[in-house]
């Protein structure tokens, strides 16, 4: 398969030796978190079914409240708990496992992973973290990558909590405080990576979001792909975009030291 | 200054055989209380109609409708609409009267594997029939192995898990019987789907024969 757009034809291949992956709308896709479905199942085990259509309008009043449920789960979500959980200790467990398993993981994505791994490109999760809540570690992605054996390909997770070691869930201080938004967690990735003997140009970040994904990784030298495949954030300094994981399976290909 | 709104207190219902229950209405879900408040048997007027909020919507055809909203209303947020591709199933059974009982699906309906009844069917899917946006999915029913049966052997190792017996299951009342059916559905993987009743009632009759 073709990569499905190009902004430099002569760019259609990567040579490079890194590889970061976003976590949220890429590696993980949120599709299957429907209300219906997250309340319903959590009510139903819980042995109250009559009061499902009260929690799913509650949350979708808060959702009006905050303006997306992005946002209420990045800063709000407290009040999950209190106006639609009604402080519940045993919903609230609930909830965050329900969460957890009705995420799904992108389309085609562990079958690119398995051909970027067998060519022994180094494979980084770079996440904002911002919706998660709990001790590092045990947070929703760290949990997400373990439950869906991803741990296979990604042992270190990148954020402005620390880089965390997926197996053994020591944190490495150093990106504390540096966020994707404002670039400088992309600093420190390159000059970690120069430790390496990787330059920024033979690293390649995907993700979907422009602000956080692509613009800042690109100005410091990162190759960047933009995912359209959950979601299309629009124009990028993206030097590719793909709509579909199976196409990084002909745009990748490792550079020789 | 804005008359107080009459508000009801509780609930009563009196059943024909002269039983009565009662709720504080507050306790009710709140859906349940809006459902409630707009029969028409609910619905008084307002002692002053004037100091009321209304919201008043024009369609393109002309078509309006008003609504009365809480007076603690101030302005309009946003408006917007979802278009999502939803999967409904549909379980239909026959009744006596010729007016089936509809059973919709709204939990991951493509993905059911059986069904028990008067039989146990499992659910193959068969053809997609596409009618502009609308695609109906049907399921061929066929005669599978017996899941009621099942369900009763696995009541049963549930309940000797659980050290009780069939007995305790069907004399325990209340919060006791809650909480057994809870320990003991969650060892069967069942969950009552709309009335939680449902559950207590089902596990005593499988357990009826022990």
């Amino acid at each position: 398969m073709a990569p499905s757009t190009y902004k430099d034809r002569e760019a259609s291949t990567m040579e490079v030796k890194w590889c970061g992956f976003d976590y949220g709308q890429c590696i993980m896709e949120p599709g299957g978190l429907r209300n219906p479905r997250v309340f319903g199942d959590l009510y139903k085990e819980l042995g109250k079914p009559e009061l499902i259509p009260e929690k799913v309008f509650k949350y979708r009043v808060l959702k009006e409240k905050y303006g997306t449920y992005g946002r209420i789960k990045e800063g709000h979500r407290d009040e999950i708990y209190a106006f639609v959980l009604d402080n519940d200790p045993v919903a609230i467990e609930l909830f965050s496992r329900k969460e957890q398993e009705l995420l799904d993981m992108g389309e085609g994505l562990e079958d690119a992973l398995v051909y970027i791994k067998s060519l022994g490109i180094e494979l980084q999760v770079v996440s904002e973290m911002k919706k998660t809540l709990g001790p590092v570690g045990t947070d929703i992605v760290s949990r997400f990558l373990k439950a869906r054996g991803l741990v296979a390909y990604f042992k270190e997770l990148v954020t402005p909590q620390g880089k965390i070691n997926l197996l053994d869930n020591s944190v490495d201080p150093k990106y504390v405080g540096h966020t994707k938004n404002d670039g400088t967690l992309y600093d420190v990735l390159a000059l970690e990576l120069a430790e390496r003997g990787i330059a920024p140009q033979e690293a390649v970040m995907v993700g979907d979001k422009p602000e956080t994904d692509i613009n800042p990784a690109h100005d410091r030298g990162f190759k960047t792909i933009q995912y359209t495949g959950f979601i299309d954030l629009g124009e990028s300094k993206a030097d590719l975009r793909i709509s579909s994981f199976a196409e990084l399976k002909n745009i990748l290909k490792k550079k020789d030291a | 200054m804005a008359q107080q709104k009459i508000l009801p207190k509780t609930l009563t219902m009196t059943f024909d055989d002269g039983s009565r229950a009662e709720i504080g209405f507050e306790n009710l879900p709140l859906t349940l209380q809006a459902e409630l408040l707009r029969q028409p048997f609910a619905s008084f007027k307002s002692p002053a109609p004037q100091t009321e909020k209304y919201l008043v919507i024009e369609w393109k055809d002309g078509w309006r409708e008003v609504f009365q909203v809480p007076r603690t209303c101030t302005e309009v947020n946003r408006y917007y609409v979802i278009t999502r591709p939803e999967n409904c199933g549909r379980l239909s059974i026959k009744k006596e009267d010729g007016y089936p009982e509809l059973i919709e699906i709204d939990r991951d309906a493509l993905n059911l594997r059986r069904l028990a009844f008067t039989q146990t069917l499992n659910l193959d899917p068969a053809k997609s029939d596409r009618e502009g946006s609308k695609t109906e999915h049907h399921f061929v029913l066929e005669k599978g192995p017996d899941l009621l049966m099942e369900l009763k052997t696995a009541l049963r190792l549930a309940l000797h898990g659980e050290g009780e017996t069939a007995r305790t299951l069907q004399d325990a009342c209340d919060a006791a019987a809650t909480d057994l059916c809870m320990r003991l559905a969650g060892r069967l993987n069942l969950r009552a789907g709309r009335r939680r009743q449902d559950l207590q009632d089902f596990l005593v009759y499988l357990a009826a024969d022990e």
